[in-house]
């Protein structure tokens, strides 16, 4: 018998920058915060999985939230960090090891754009010192070819930024709450072209937590299981074409987000079609366009029309982050992708407040990517 | 080889006494000599890459300095041991072609964090810059900046050459170049 997996508890800290109080301790407030959530104590957590990129080691948190003795182990994988800690629960509570654990991420990030540490990524300090080592320079290389193969425009770039600010003003836990319009998204500084300055999500500060069990086990905490079907992270095959890559090979993959796709709605035998809503990696507004393609939810080029007929806005045929995304909210690397599944629990158990989907939305998908070259992939069914 | 030095030594014998070894000995310390003193006064003047292996230099068609897999012909840029695509092994060494087609494109817009950036950091005199992959034929698509950094002027399937740029000047006071694409005029 194949055990299913339940999300009975969730927590956040908000997101944004909190002066004052470090990444760890936004970790812990967010574990708090999924406790009480799921009426349980941090006694009761057999096991967790955590990890931050910049915020320290996830497991000295013990220290705060109490030595129990617990299993504890830390998670380091980029941006697929939180996705990566989700997806060892969820295998640890299918294998049949522990009934109850918890996931955690968190963050603190300095101001601007991400300094990259080359010699950590495999690349030579030459690389850093001619100016190549930028995550922004991948994303407005990716959309520039992206655009001219497909014909996306530039007003379909700013509505995105648009959709997500709008979004994030209806989201007490966002950073950027003010909205923005198309115009100003297109007038304000050119970064890195054809990108703007509020085309991009900036790197932040946060934490989430999110409290599993065995699937027969959640009525004892919760009376919305929120059930976890698939959770997948990928790496990259021979000929994709990926941040921070001093060179792409000729011949053409399409990238560890297609492969995480495909092999999550394998294991959750359901197809794009059964997908309510989504939260798709938008470190910038392009890479959510093209990300709805490469999860399958779109053919490539139809996207321009589906964003100009608001399809993906909270009302629409298709709701594409509903909490304002990375771009509302910022990314604290090692909290995003958890970020991405705290709202579509919200929005699954309908306590989404002003920005619920509406007609009770059943099944609710995530998707994160980042260097150098990830993705993690999760769907929800109510 | 002992033979070259059999022709040239006789030229180079003060002391008809001296021996072939000591004769050798001669030749070979007066010409580092000549080399070393000749690298000093050229990196006085000139410039230094910001590598070393990365690019050929100096030169005046400097390449790229890439791999390829001795099993599956497949080409890495910088070089490494082993083949992403085969999983293979063995690579060897191999220059990149210089002129090729540019795929994508964009505009550094702003500065960039040094470290671990070299260049000018200065929001008052920093220069945007472009950046962009080119398709070698039948080689691999290299990342590189570009001498332009005007939307207007930069085109996907453009032609380019690879040239050496200036990128600042260390605390020698060289000038530390890399390398770079630049339209086909």
């Amino acid at each position: 018998m194949t055990i299913e997996v339940a999300i009975v508890g969730i927590g956040m800290h908000e997101f944004g920058r909190t002066e004052g109080v470090s990444g760890m301790d936004q970790g812990v407030i967010a574990v708090r915060r999924a406790l009480a959530d799921a009426g349980v104590s941090w006694e009761d957590m057999q096991f967790a999985f955590g990890g931050s990129l910049a915020a320290g080691a996830a497991d000295t948190m013990v220290s705060l939230l109490g030595l129990t003795g617990l299993q504890f182990i830390n998670v380091a994988n980029g941006c697929a960090t939180g996705g990566s800690a989700l997806f060892s629960v969820y295998n640890t509570i299918r294998s049949g090891v522990f009934d109850l654990g918890i996931a955690v991420g968190f963050d603190k990030h300095e101001r601007g754009a991400f300094r990259v540490n080359t010699k950590g990524a495999g690349l030579g300090d030459w690389y850093g010192a001619s100016g190549l080592a930028l995550t922004t320079q991948f994303f407005g290389m990716k959309i520039n070819r992206y655009m001219h193969e497909y014909g996306i425009t530039n007003s379909s770039l700013a509505k995105v930024s648009e959709k997500a600010f709008r979004n994030g003003s209806q989201n007490p836990m966002a950073w950027r709450r003010k909205p923005i319009s198309e115009q100003e998204v297109l007038d304000s500084l050119m970064l890195s072209y054809p990108l703007t300055q509020y085309m991009f999500c900036s790197p932040g500060e946060g934490g989430v937590a999110l409290i599993l069990c065995r699937a027969d086990k959640a009525h004892l905490y919760t009376k919305t299981p929120i059930y976890l079907k698939a959770a997948v992270v990928r790496s990259r095959r021979f000929g994709s074409f990926e941040v921070l890559a001093p060179s792409i090979a000729l011949q053409h993959n399409a990238g560890p987000t297609v492969d995480g796709a495909k092999a999550a709605f394998e294991m959750a035998g359901m197809g794009p079609k059964d997908i309510d809503i989504a939260q798709l990696q938008d470190t910038e507004s392009g890479a959510e366009i093209m990300h709805m393609a490469e999860n399958g939810f779109c053919e490539h080029g139809e996207q321009e029309f589906m964003i100009q007929a608001g399809e993906t806005e909270i009302g629409g045929k298709f709701p594409v982050n509903t909490d304002g995304g990375c771009l509302a909210n910022g990314e604290p690397i090692g909290a995003s992708g958890l970020r991405q599944v705290y709202e579509n629990v919200l929005q699954l158990r309908g306590q989404a407040g002003v920005r619920q989907v509406p007609n009770n939305p059943k099944t609710a998908y995530t998707h994160v990517y980042g260097a150098p070259g990830i993705a993690g992939v999760t769907i929800l069914q109510r | 080889m002992s033979n070259l030095v059999q022709i040239i030594a006789p030229l180079f014998r003060i002391d008809r006494r001296m021996s072939f070894w000591a004769t050798l000995a001669t030749i070979v310390v007066g010409v580092a000599l000549l080399t070393a003193n000749a690298l000093k006064w050229g990196q006085q003047m000139a410039q230094v890459p910001v590598t070393e292996g990365v690019f050929t230099w100096p030169s005046e068609t400097p390449q790229l300095i890439g791999a390829r897999c001795v099993a599956c012909d497949n080409h890495m840029f910088p070089g490494q041991s082993g083949c992403p695509r085969c999983t293979g092994d063995k690579t060897e060494e191999v220059l990149l072609g210089r002129r090729g087609t540019l795929w994508t494109w964009t505009i550094q817009g702003f500065p960039p964090k040094a470290p671990p950036y070299a260049g000018d950091v200065d929001v008052k005199t920093f220069q945007a810059f472009g950046v962009g992959y080119v398709e070698l034929p039948g080689q691999v698509k290299v990342e590189a900046r570009l001498t332009v950094a005007d939307p207007e002027k930069l085109k996907i399937g453009m032609e380019m050459e690879m040239v050496i740029i200036p990128l600042t000047t260390d605390a020698d006071g060289n000038e530390v170049v890399t390398f770079a694409f630049a339209p086909v005029a």
